[in-house]
């Protein structure tokens, strides 16, 4: 198990205080550094590569209409992000989809 | 109630993590992370390693994505400070540019100070139609399964690929591609192709 060193818990909040922000300056940056991460595990989830883009697409989208919501003092933002994103996070501690009908549009 | 030392170490907090959690007993264990740091801790240790582990899988996605999510957030901005919905004409073979001049005119869609491979603005999306203006330099292969893709070129000029082959573009011409149609496409001018891009759902 990993933990914490003093530059990811810098980032963490760095991290969050963007998502309470939710401009689309702050939304372009969590994007850059976020969605390579959420890409990885949509491909993973779907057969066909623009099906995985466009749940992309919508992920962040979704975080953008629902940042509001989200709370530093209840979860970390990657925890968020994969709740909010409708991701199946099954996929990475298995590193499949066992049950593909499982997963959320 | 058991224990907080048992709690913790019960799996709950993993299957939480992995989504495995019906509402009610999300809810629980959010309650507990409240209430109990230790639950907050070890679930924050949880999510760290998902995150380590995501990074070893991480993929670039290619920019358009990023540029249609940044266009959707100006455009659902733009909604929201009371701009009034636009109906641009469908495209077709035969369409001219003077019928898009009351967007390409306006101040709010002039081209950006610089562009990042493709630059997008969305003048109009709906359910089924969207219409965007886009400036680019290169996009990337990209398929869509469920929408007709079409455009007509306002200024400068581009190639696009396609498996069949190639098809050179310059100001005022149209062209559709049609769901599944594998495509990419670069600027061969100095300046950045712009179009006037439809997506329509089939």
């Amino acid at each position: 198990m990993l933990f914490p060193r003093e530059d990811r818990q810098e980032s963490e909040e760095h991290w969050a205080s963007l998502l309470s922000a939710s401009s689309a300056e702050a939304i372009a940056q969590l994007y850059d550094h976020f969605a390579p991460l959420l890409f990885g595990i949509y491909r993973c989830q779907t057969t066909d590569t623009s099906e995985a883009e466009g749940l992309l697409q919508q992920c962040f989208i979704n975080l953008y209409r629902h940042a509001q919501g989200y709370d530093s003092s209840r979860e970390r933002v990657f925890t968020w992000m994969l709740r909010t994103g409708g991701l199946l996070h099954t996929t990475l501690v298995t590193g499949r989809v066992s049950d593909p009908k499982s997963v959320q549009p | 109630m058991m224990n907080l030392h048992m709690y913790i170490h019960s799996g709950i907090l993993e299957a939480y993590t992995a989504g495995k959690l019906d509402t009610e007993k999300s809810r629980e264990v959010e309650e507990m992370a409240r209430i109990h740091p230790s639950v907050r801790q070890k679930l924050d240790e949880l999510s760290i390693g998902l995150e380590a582990r995501a990074r070893s899988q991480a993929v670039q996605p290619p920019k358009m994505v990023k540029a249609m999510v940044m266009a959707s957030i100006d455009f659902m901005e733009r909604r929201n400070k009371g701009e009034s919905p636009a109906h641009p004409p469908l495209l077709f073979e035969g369409s001219t540019v003077a019928e898009y001049d009351r967007w390409l005119q306006q101040k709010e869609f002039a081209a950006p100070s610089r562009i990042e491979d493709i630059y997008i603005r969305i003048i109009d999306k709906g359910p089924i139609l969207t219409t965007a203006i886009v400036w680019m330099t290169e996009m990337q292969t990209e398929v869509h399964r469920q929408e007709i893709e079409q455009f007509l070129v306002v200024e400068g000029s581009c190639k696009v690929i396609l498996d069949t082959g190639t098809r050179d573009l310059g100001p005022g011409d149209f062209m559709k591609i049609n769901a599944g149609v594998v495509h990419r496409a670069v600027s061969n001018s100095s300046q950045p192709c712009k179009v006037i891009l439809q997506r329509i759902l089939i």
